[in-house]
């Protein structure tokens, strides 16, 4: 087996971080090589140097057995190498054709795009390697998936012998997933290397050939796929046996505090989004709604919180009905809500620690007045969060923007809870959060439900929703179409819910009445 | 008598209009790569002032123009080294270029002439172009079969039954519909007379203005560095990921917005007359900008946008006109005709505004690197 | 718990608008030698035509008066994400508002000014609503809007209003200059209080306000600086009151003759409390603290429960105010009618003033004062032996404004020393 790709002691430094530290890696030629590791081991970081969008302090790369200082994204792409990001390059307003060309495009005369001739290119790819894939149609219309394989194409277009695969699975049904593997062992097939990404264990040890992890910058295994599992990768991920469980106290299931009926509301493009939604939850239990990113789940925590008017439909908090758009009322009513975008929903970054503290309780005593700010009251306060929940920079007056990630949602979840609320809405808590970070919350979650506040969690993480929910929803196209007792459901079946499976249904890999091969 | 007030009104339209024109063109241009060029009305002032500058002292308009693009080069370099190097707030800058060239040209103007007021007269292209009344109709004829090929064109796209025709199919409907048609029409007199009476003695800027929309339009839409430029406004990281380079064609763009400003400032200053007053260009930048956020930041909208406001810029001459005849038009205050056209443009935000998306990443400097 | 430091950088954020003045004066000195002219010479000049003389320094004054109202408006419009480039046409509005009322309604002098300042800032208001109004309910950019606006303000108040319906009935043979709205009536005059000597009652009036000032003051003070609170806090005030105004009682009483020709007037007291007002409304209250928020982060702020659009009107209407109690102080101060050549450009120097300033109250009274002496010392630069144009004031402060945005550039120069440190 031949070397396609090879690193020899790269380093990289940032400011804060040494994010890549004398790592070694060889890839082989038709291989699918995985690396893995928790957010901030440095993958990201290692693939942007190989694609050039950033240099290596120190290190070699060699590709195909010769030395390369691999200087752009244009080098990369020249030298073989395709990227497929985490989050989709495209131009929105562009169709599939455009965004695969560019760069690139065929002229005629003089510099005149030749989009027919684009177009045909773009549907030859697409028949040669089975990538499903309409060449007129604007990308911001078409599904994930579909955004994926343009993402793909763009790169087989460009030539790319190598291709790296950033967090692909992120945003996929269980469904586009397998197809995606079929994709990756098509192109190996056809005698392409895959570097797969991700941090999802499961999928890599389904795909990958050799696996390699990295801790802290430094590579802290690398194994074949068959000798390893979870627990493996997991412990040579973190350094520590990983808990994937929590031990949860019975729940203690009270009134009912937030109730939906019937909502019906528009995503911002005017189809509708959410079709239907009824549920109660009661004080004292946690209500995980699962369900891939894309499928209402948004436009239903917007409604719930007040912030976009539904079409139809009751909300009633602890009794009381609200009607639309009323997010100060829900607030007061005792809704607290742990947005999915912290940096742009949840926190006024310029403001500091204190003032994000106290966001959305500004008016109330003590810490307003009347229509003066009692500051001291707000610094009292402050201080002691800070120190309730260990937010670090221990310091009141330290700008939001200076926080790390999980401390940023550290102060969120500790003014959400602060308003003693009778509901709490959370939405992703622990994107982006490191280990520590996310046992943090789920703990904090925890003990909130335990003093009989409900929850409502909506989370893309399975294994979060599994071990902190006591009942589990599935959203799919905007309807809740499944409901189970936590604990008694596998992954496995809720995930064929996440792709809009229903009973009776022939389960996808077994034989459908209408595919053809 | 009818046939006069049209006359004059497109006369003054197109004078009126073609620096707008010129300068919202310049905004297109910069934001559909990305950055904001609120200092087109300072643009305009500062073109407009060298253009004269350079008439003056070589007494040829050419030179004066050159002097006009010079300047604009200049500029644009350094709103570009600013805004797109240094990513240094464009709405700030576009602000105090504005500032600068208001007290700047006017300093220069006490300096170089010693006079507040206006400038003394230079050689210009204020003379124009005359046209004989054949020319006139054969411009017209021209125009009109353009006018129906563009329809023709238009109406293909729309249909949905004839939109995969090939190119003949439509060449030849428009030939057919369109020759005799337009031959029939420029041959009534009082058609001719207005163009004539329209265009006699435009300058030749009044020609690139109206020419400069379709040019931009293909440049922006059917070539591919069009392609590119629209991808770096809409998401310069996907551009920057296919290897384009973002600060060039920013860079590019602004350089020649900035052109543009200045070729729409010489235009009113050595185009349409032969001095440099000391109140240009009197909000006519923004005026453009606003044409250009009319016109959904598209070349051909805009243009349709500048017409809209030409329209109400030379109401108040209309109406000075139609006074003569009218006597209770007269009582009109001077003040209320002069704000028509601000309040028109108001409105017309107003009304339509709200649905206008702006490329996605106007406005927002590009970090190399950024998450 | 951390205590909080003043860091290095902390420090470069103050410098950056010191260094951008300092290269705009640069600037300047550059484009006077080029002229030929002794550039040191000039800026003296410059400095001498401000403070050369009591009246010198009160004509700085009167501009530095007027920037802090225009400042102020554009900074707070800019505090909740909206630029006001709408000054200039809401100090028309304010301006003529003031002498609509001066001159066509009469009143004793202690009614009279209060409505005077209140109906301008109701016609201003509403002249900046507009704008705000068409940003919120319609998306219109303000930018764009203010700027038509001001064309509007323009256009009908100096070309209708103030030569049609409010004209003066001048005499045939009058110049331009004299053309203009009718003088206000003198109770609506703001009280120049160096050239003119105020009558009894009027006297007793400034003792009370000289009494109601130290009071605030005392009170302040010693709240800050001591330990003293409750009823002894009381009593600390009211005696340094009490000793102040006797002391000042017989300084007032005792006043006889002012000095002719100084046009300083309290107009500057007005513009000094809306900096302290502002600064409160900013930091110290809870709709500040909500603009700020909405201005930072207005997603966010919505998430929280903020009314952003609530508080964006009620913002862009202080904002017109303010600009309009600028205007309000040029007729009631300086010139006393609506002159027909209405001195322009405060509005658009505000806008320096709010981006020098930082937006900050405080920054933007720095900002007026230094802009205030340019502009009041460069009338003493246009004579020989320098000559030099006084809008020579507007190409340096454009020049400054141009270095402001080129904010990260000489933020990055200054940081650089701490960056060499730390490798």
């Amino acid at each position: 087996m031949e070397a396609v790709c090879e690193l020899r002691d790269i380093c990289k430094r940032f400011p804060a971080v040494l994010a890549n530290d004398h790592i070694s890696l060889s890839v082989n030629k038709q291989e699918v090589f995985a690396i893995v590791g928790e957010n901030g081991a440095g993958k990201t970081t290692l693939m942007n140097i190989i694609y050039g969008l950033y240099q290596p302090d120190s290190g070699q790369i060699l590709v195909r057995g010769k030395e390369e200082r691999i200087s752009g994204p244009a080098h990369a792409i020249a030298l073989g190498i395709g990227m497929v990001h985490q989050h989709f390059m495209l131009v929105p307003v562009f169709t599939v054709a455009e965004n695969v060309v560019l760069g690139m495009e065929p002229t005629k005369a003089g510099g005149i795009l030749d989009l027919d001739r684009a177009k045909k290119e773009v549907a030859d790819f697409s028949k040669k390697y089975g990538l499903q894939i309409d060449p007129d149609a604007r990308v911001q219309h078409i599904s994930v998936g579909m955004q994926q394989r343009v993402e793909i194409i763009k790169a087989l277009f460009r030539g790319a012998e190598i291709l790296i695969l950033d967090e692909p699975t992120a945003v996929l049904t269980p469904l586009e997933t397998e197809e995606l593997f079929e994709t990756i062992r098509a192109l190996i097939s056809q005698g392409k290397t895959v570097i797969f990404i991700s941090h999802k264990l499961k999928e890599v040890l389904a795909i990958a050939d050799r696996i390699a992890v990295l801790r802290g910058g430094k590579v802290s295994g690398l194994v074949d796929a068959k000798d390893a599992d979870e627990a493996l990768l997991a412990r040579m991920m973190v350094g520590r046996d990983v808990v994937f469980e929590y031990t949860k106290s019975p729940a203690k299931i009270g009134e009912i505090a937030l109730e939906a009926k019937n909502l019906v509301a528009k995503n911002d493009r005017g189809l509708e989004a959410v079709k239907n939604i009824s549920f109660q939850l009661r004080q004292g239990e946690i209500i995980g709604i699962a369900g891939v990113e894309g499928n209402g789940q948004t436009e239903l925590v917007e409604v719930l919180t007040g912030m976009r008017s539904q079409e139809k439909g009751e909300i009633y908090l602890a009794g009381q009905s609200f009607t639309k758009s009323a997010v100060n009322a829900l607030r007061h009513a005792g809704m607290a809500h742990i947005p999915q975008d912290r940096q742009r929903t949840g926190l006024v970054l310029p403001f500091n620690v204190a003032e994000n503290l106290v966001l959305g309780m500004q008016r109330q005593s003590p810490f307003a007045k009347g229509r003066a700010q009692n500051r001291a009251e707000i610094d009292n306060f402050a201080i002691q969060k800070i120190q309730e929940f260990d937010i670090r920079p221990q310091a009141t007056w330290v700008q939001a923007k200076s926080l790390s990630g999980g401390n940023q949602q550290k102060v969120i979840v500790a003014r959400e809870i602060a308003t003693q609320p009778k509901v709490m809405i959370a939405s992703q808590p622990t994107r982006g959060l490191d280990v520590g970070a996310t046992e943090f919350v789920h703990n904090q979650l925890l003990a909130e439900r335990d003093s009989g506040k409900a929850i409502l969690l909506f989370s893309l993480e399975l294994d979060e929703i599994m071990s902190l929910s006591d009942r589990i929803m599935v959203m799919y196209g905007g309807e809740i179409v499944a409901e189970f007792q936590g604990g008694q459901v596998t992954r496995e079946e809720i995930g064929l819910y996440m792709l809009g499976w229903k009973k009776d249904q022939a389960i996808p890999g077994e034989p459908r009445p209408h595919a053809q091969a | 008598m009818f046939e006069q007030i049209i006359t004059l009104s497109l006369a003054s339209m197109l004078q009126f209009g073609t620096p707008i024109l010129i300068a919202a063109l310049g905004g297109v241009i910069t934001e559909t790569s990305g950055v904001v060029n609120l200092a087109l009305e300072g643009l305009m002032r500062m073109g407009g002032f060298f253009a004269i500058v350079g008439a003056y002292f070589s007494g040829d308009p050419w030179i004066g123009l050159l002097a006009g693009i010079v300047i604009g080069v200049i500029m644009g370099l350094l709103q570009a080294y600013i805004c797109v190097t240094w990513r240094g707030d464009q709405i700030i800058y576009g602000v105090a270029i504005n500032i600068f060239a208001l007290g700047g040209m006017t300093y220069l103007l006490e300096r170089i002439f010693n006079t507040t007021g206006h400038s003394p007269s230079v050689q210009s292209f204020s003379s124009g172009i005359a046209l004989s009344l054949d020319t006139a109709r054969w411009f017209l004829f021209t125009l009109l079969l353009l006018a129906f090929g563009g329809l023709i064109y238009w109406l293909f796209r729309r249909m949905r039954a004839l939109k995969d025709k090939k190119p003949w199919v439509w060449l030849l409907v428009a030939g057919i519909v369109g020759i005799p048609s337009a031959f029939f029409l420029s041959s009534i007199q009082t058609l001719i007379n207005i163009v004539w009476g329209a265009f006699d003695k435009q300058t030749i800027f009044v020609y690139f203005a109206l020419v400069l929309p379709f040019l931009m339009h293909f440049l922006l839409f059917k070539t591919k560095w069009g392609l590119r430029i629209r991808s770096v406004g809409e998401n310069p990281k996907a551009a920057d990921t296919v290897g384009i380079n973002i600060y060039l064609i920013r860079y590019l763009c602004v350089i020649a917005a900035c052109i543009l400003g200045a070729i729409a400032g010489a235009a009113m200053s050595i185009g349409q007359l032969d001095i440099f007053d000391n109140h240009m260009p009197a909000g006519k930048g923004f005026i453009a900008l606003a044409a250009m956020i009319f016109g959904r930041w598209k070349p051909i909208p805009t243009l349709l946008a500048v017409l809209f406001f030409t329209l109400a810029g030379v109401a108040g001459d209309v109406i000075q006109m139609l006074s003569a005849t009218f006597p209770g038009l007269q009582a009109i205050p001077r003040g209320w005709l002069g704000s028509f056209p601000y309040i028109l443009t108001l409105l017309a935000l107003a009304g339509f505004a709200g649905k206008a998306v702006a490329p996605a990443a106007d406005g927002i400097p590009y970090e190399k690197g950024e998450k | 718990m951390l205590k909080r430091k003043f860091t290095y950088e902390n420090l470069v954020d103050l410098m950056v608008p010191l260094v951008c003045i300092l290269l705009g004066f640069i600037v300047g000195m550059i484009l006077i030698a080029v002229a030929g002219k002794n550039p040191f010479g000039a800026y003296f000049a410059l400095f001498q035509g401000a403070f050369g003389s009591l009246s010198n320094i009160s004509e700085a004054v009167l501009k530095t008066s007027v920037l802090i109202f225009t400042g102020l408006s554009v900074g707070l419009a800019y505090r909740v994400g909206l630029f006001n480039i709408g000054a200039e046409g809401q100090f028309i509005i304010g301006g003529v508002s003031a002498a609509f009322i001066g001159h066509w309604v009469r009143l004793p002098a202690f009614l009279h000014i209060p409505l005077i300042f209140l109906f301008a800032m109701i016609t201003s208001g509403i002249w900046a609503l507009i704008a705000g109004w068409l940003k919120v309910s319609r998306g219109v950019h303000e930018v764009i809007s203010t700027i038509m606006l001001n064309w509007v303000a323009y256009y009908l108040v100096e070309n209708w209003l103030v030569v049609g319906p409010m004209a003066v009935q001048a005499p045939s043979g009058s110049t331009i200059s004299e053309a203009g709205t009718p003088m206000i009536y003198p109770t609506a005059k703001l009280w120049r209080f160096v050239s003119d000597v105020p009558d009894l009652i009027g006297k007793i009036f400034v003792l009370i306000a000289i009494a109601l000032v130290i009071f605030f003051i005392a009170y302040y003070a010693l709240k800050r600086g001591t330990k003293i609170r409750g009823k002894a806090l009381w009593f600390f005030s009211v005696i340094t009151t009490a000793v102040v105004s006797a002391v000042s009682a017989v300084f007032v009483f005792q006043w006889q003759g002012g000095i002719p020709g100084v046009r300083m007037n309290i107009g500057i007291f007005f513009a000094i409390a809306a900096v302290v007002i502002i600064y409160f409304l900013l930091f110290r209250t809870v709709l500040g603290y909500e603009i700020r928020a909405i201005g930072f982060n207005n997603q966010a702020a919505k998430y929280a429960g903020i009314n952003v659009k609530r508080n964006i009107l009620l913002t862009m209407f202080l904002a017109g105010a303010l600009s309009g109690l600028g205007g309000v102080l040029m007729v009631c101060g300086t010139e006393f009618r609506f002159p027909g050549v209405f001195p322009g450009g405060y509005g658009f120097d505000g806008i320096a003033m709010a981006l020098i300033g930082q937006n900050s109250p405080f920054g933007i009274l720095l900002a007026s004062v230094l802009f205030g002496i340019i502009r009041g010392g460069s009338t003493a630069m246009q004579l020989p032996p320098y000559k030099i144009h006084k809008t020579f004031a507007d190409i340096i402060q454009g020049s400054v404004v141009l270095f402001i945005s080129a904010y990260y550039i000489i933020r990055y120069v200054l940081m650089l020393p701490r960056k060499r440190g730390e490798m």
